[in-house]
């Protein structure tokens, strides 16, 4: 019996942490022995993982001088290999250049196989306009792991372009609605939105189209689920408050462990992110047969035509509420979308992940090739097309930060107030501990929140 | 008989225009009629080109009345084919691909550099999105290296390799001996890097102190200055390089150099590269993996882009050995015979008859092996890319911040104040008025 290791920031909210609350069951009930290692201490937001598993904590970075909180991590983590004879890693937070580095070049000392699980677009770098931004040292450093799991199929083809060994092995998400079908009555004009408050999902957009929406359909309701980023969620709030004819438009239901009544309800899903790599709440959406009205993403393989989705092109608030008006008055379009949602769902629940994850631990092991990867000329315009508008938003976004002088002057002078407020908020709304990791994550090192 | 129209900013300086001189006259013996539009009138510093061809003046970018002229000149000439020389705007470009699509003119885009400039040209990194989707309205694209081409066929436009086949410069010429000259030509603008050429030369100078260096070109007023400047002000330099200028006839120093220097941030092809091989030099350039002209085995040492030390040292490793100066010197006379042997006229033909027919779907097909150049030649200026733009944010918010104090009431003050103080800083320092601190120091 192997021994899998799990890397993770957390356990709670959010696509990667809803991934694991279904995987690592999978692991332990496929017959491996499951180690979970996380940066995040347990806190009582976690999503429920029923099974026998083994947590250890690999403290959080910011909560102690970046130098010493790298020692206690790899104090740690070779604390819990040896101990637990962990035979291969699966590093599913990747996303700090030097925290992956230091777990990579210990985990391969101790000589066990490291595999990062991509949960992203592979073009994240560029994507998110980060002028820290190291692309060339990441790609360098993903060359020298044992395999790299992605979530969509450009992915594995790109990153087995960049001299990877990519292998795609999608979720295969629990049915959160068995047996459930969607009545054949008119559609409610509710709309939901699933996801995290934060820049890249572009919630303010999903407030924006339903308020375009009202326009042509006065009885149209929007229910906002997720929490995530304050300064987001506030803005977003103040957008609605500020307009009087989408305050009742408008419901913010926080986050919700269980979505089922929400999707039960909804007439259509809406998802504005800028990028995904793979999208739980969009693969839920379709579990409910619900119709889903998407900001385009080409390379993701649960937002491809034919499965009940209906893309509009990126930031086009009008594109998107057309949509959604047409998908409402459409009756038997939207029963067909909503068949095919449903198709597509039982076409991802039917993946056979244990063979999949077998069959690519056996190639780790025993060193060989991943299996070949699509290399078709429609595969490699997504990766291509998808490479260029990433880096295009990315480089926008760069020239936009600079704010003009007069503009930032009096921030400059008002700055301790502004930020002597935000962690009077943070401390108010997350506790010490949350108090203390945000100061951390600003003063020493970026990682996901 | 076809027409061909080709459209080029100019006909003077630079590579594009280099290529020009030979393709005009290529496509003329080829027997096709070629009308060449450009958007600035003919100049001194035209490459010679032979008789036989009509030019027309279609006037600078972007303007109502290019867009006139040129629609006048594919009509009253009866173009076939428009082939576009200057894809560097996308306004401009798809203005001209609309109108040669109106006019039932069928129309290709050169592609000059590598697919990925736009990220390495400081604060137009934005712009390479809109000029891809401009090129979506050409029936084709012509690359110069694999991988450019690979690029456009996985972006969703037909593209092909048409590499140059550039004439022999030193045609007759026997290398006998390699002295330890060294020659760069070039255009003198940032990206081509004429200081660092500079710079590694004098890192060979303290090597190899009768070495000696000559650049060839114009370009960039101040950049020409800025390499002026340094090499006069160090007495070493100023008796070992010699600034040359602009040189039609670039095959004499060619011929008295032993070994070539290329530090360009990124090339399409480079013609000075071939010319090199052309005169059996061996070349160190500054690393571009995606030209198929620094492919291993061709004469070419590689080394990292602005490694100053590292092209120092491949240079003095070649001054040094004079069996590897010599072996790469015929690598490289070996990589231009094999350039020279492509039968350029028939390439042509087959290109263009399947652009005519509307058989293109052969030319979107990118193999895996290119397709990898692709990402890491994106990889590569990508980062860059970010670097150049930080740099960027940086300068302007400094350079916004230095505005709004300039205006203020408190600055003029302290000018005032400081005034005494800045005059006897100009009368001791060298320079006088408006000297920089730099200089001071």
């Amino acid at each position: 019996m192997k021994t899998v290791g799990l890397i993770y920031f957390s356990l709670s909210t959010g696509g990667i942490q809803r991934g694991a609350s279904f995987l690592i069951p999978q692991f332990v009930a496929w017959g491996y022995k499951v180690v979970v290692l996380t940066v995040v201490d347990p806190t009582p937001e976690e999503y429920d993982v029923k099974c026998d598993y083994v947590r250890v904590g690999l403290g959080h970075h910011a909560v102690a001088p970046l130098e010493r909180a790298l020692e206690i991590r790899a104090e740690r983590m070779e604390k819990a290999v040896r101990e637990h004879h962990i035979d291969l890693v699966i590093h599913h937070s990747p996303y700090s250049l030097p925290l992956v580095r230091q777990d990579v070049d210990l985990l391969h000392r101790l000589g066990v196989k490291v595999v990062v699980h991509w949960h992203s677009v592979f073009s994240d770098k560029y994507v998110r306009g980060d002028q820290q931004l190291n692309a060339a040292s990441f790609y360098e450093l993903c060359r020298r792991l044992d395999g790299i799991i992605t979530l969509s199929h450009t992915d594995a083809t790109a990153f087995t372009l960049l001299g990877c060994k990519a292998c795609c092995i999608p979720y295969s998400d629990v049915d959160l609605l068995p047996g459930w079908s969607r009545p054949d009555a008119p559609p409610a004009r509710e709309i939901v939105w699933i996801g995290r408050f934060w820049d890249v999902k572009k919630p303010l957009d999903a407030v924006k189209i339903v308020e375009r929406l009202l326009d042509r359909m006065p009885d149209a309701h929007l229910t906002m689920l997720g929490r995530g980023d304050i300064g987001v969620l506030r803005r977003v709030k103040a957008y609605v408050a500020n307009r009087p004819r989408l305050a009742d438009a408008v419901s913010f239901a926080g986050f919700q462990r269980d979505v089922t009544p929400f999707l039960k309800a909804a007439g259509v899903g809406l998802l504005t992110s800028r990028f995904e790599g793979y999208c739980h709440s969009l693969v839920e959406m379709k579990m409910a047969a619900l119709p889903a009205v998407a900001y385009a993403m080409p390379y993701l393989d649960t937002a491809r035509p034919g499965t009940g989705v209906v893309s509009v092109p990126q930031d086009d608030v009008a594109a998107a509420a057309d949509a959604i008006a047409a998908l409402l008055e459409d009756r038997e379009r939207y029963a067909a979308l909503s068949r095919d949602a449903r198709a597509a769902y039982e076409k991802i629940a039917s993946f056979d992940s244990a063979s999949a994850y077998r069959d690519f631990f056996d190639r780790v092991f025993d060193g060989r090739p991943m299996p070949p990867v699509d290399m078709g000329a429609e595969r490699l315009g997504v990766v291509v097309r998808t490479l260029v508008e990433h880096a295009h938003g990315g480089f926008c976004d760069m020239r936009d930060r600079l704010v003009p002088y007069e503009r930032r002057f009096p921030r400059v002078i008002l700055w301790p107030y502004f930020a002597l407020r935000k962690y009077v908020r943070i401390w108010r709304e997350e506790g010490w501990y949350g108090f203390k990791i945000r100061i951390g994550l600003r003063f020493g090192m970026k990682e996901e929140a | 008989m076809k027409t061909l129209a080709l459209i080029y900013a100019c006909l003077g300086k630079g590579g594009i225009e280099r290529g020009a001189s030979f393709q005009i006259p290529m496509f003329i013996k080829a027997g096709w009629r070629v009308v060449v539009l450009t958007s600035f009138p003919s100049g001194e510093d035209d490459y010679g080109v032979s008789a036989g061809f009509v030019r027309v003046c279609i006037g600078l970018d972007g303007t109502e009345d290019r867009f006139r002229r040129l629609a006048d000149a594919l009509r009253s000439h009866g173009a076939d084919i428009l082939v576009h020389h200057d894809a560097y705007r996308a306004d401009v470009l798809a203005g001209d691909l609309s109108v040669a699509r109106e006019a039932g003119v069928k129309s290709v885009v050169f592609w000059h550099s590598v697919f990925s400039h736009f990220l390495l040209r400081r604060g137009r990194q934005t712009e390479a999105k809109s000029l891809f989707e401009a090129c979506r309205a050409a029936d084709a694209i012509i690359a110069l290296s694999e991988a450019d081409a690979a690029f456009f066929r996985m972006y969703g436009i037909p593209a092909q390799a048409i590499p140059y086949a550039d004439p022999d410069l030193a045609a007759g010429f026997v290398r006998r001996e390699w002295p330890r000259r060294l020659v760069w030509t070039g255009r003198f603008v940032e990206l081509k890097r004429p200081l660092d050429a500079v710079k590694i030369f004098e890192l060979v100078l303290a090597r190899f102190p009768d070495a000696e260096f000559a650049m060839l070109g114009c370009g960039d007023k101040a950049v020409e200055a800025a390499v002026a400047e340094y090499v006069s002000s160090r007495p070493s330099l100023a008796r070992a390089v010699r600034l040359a200028g602009f040189r039609r006839d670039v095959a004499p120093f060619l011929e008295a150099a032993g070994v070539g220097l290329v530090t360009s941030r990124f090339e399409g092809y480079c013609h000075s590269l071939v010319e090199m091989k052309m005169a059996s030099l061996p070349v160190v350039a500054y690393e571009m993996p995606w030209l198929d002209t620094l492919a291993p085995g061709t004469g070419a040492v590689q080394v990292p882009q602005g490694d100053v030390a590292a092209a120092a040292a491949a240079v003095c490793r070649l001054f040094g050995d004079p069996q590897a100066i010599r072996r790469e010197g015929l690598l490289a006379r070996a990589a231009y015979e094999k350039i020279a042997a492509r039968d350029q006229i028939s390439l042509y033909s087959d290109f263009f008859g399947r652009v005519m027919r509307g058989d293109t779907d052969g030319m979107l097909l990118a193999d895996s092996r290119a397709a990898r150049a692709v990402m890491e030649t994106f990889v590569l200026h990508a980062d860059e890319a970010v670097r150049l733009a930080a740099e960027d944010a940086r300068a302007a918010a400094e350079e916004e911040c230095a505005r709004v104090f300039e205006a203020g009431c408190s600055y003029r003050i302290g000018r005032v104040l400081t005034w005494p103080l800045r005059k006897m800083r100009g009368l001791f320092c060298r320079g006088g008025k408006g000297v920089s601190r730099e200089q001071c120091q």
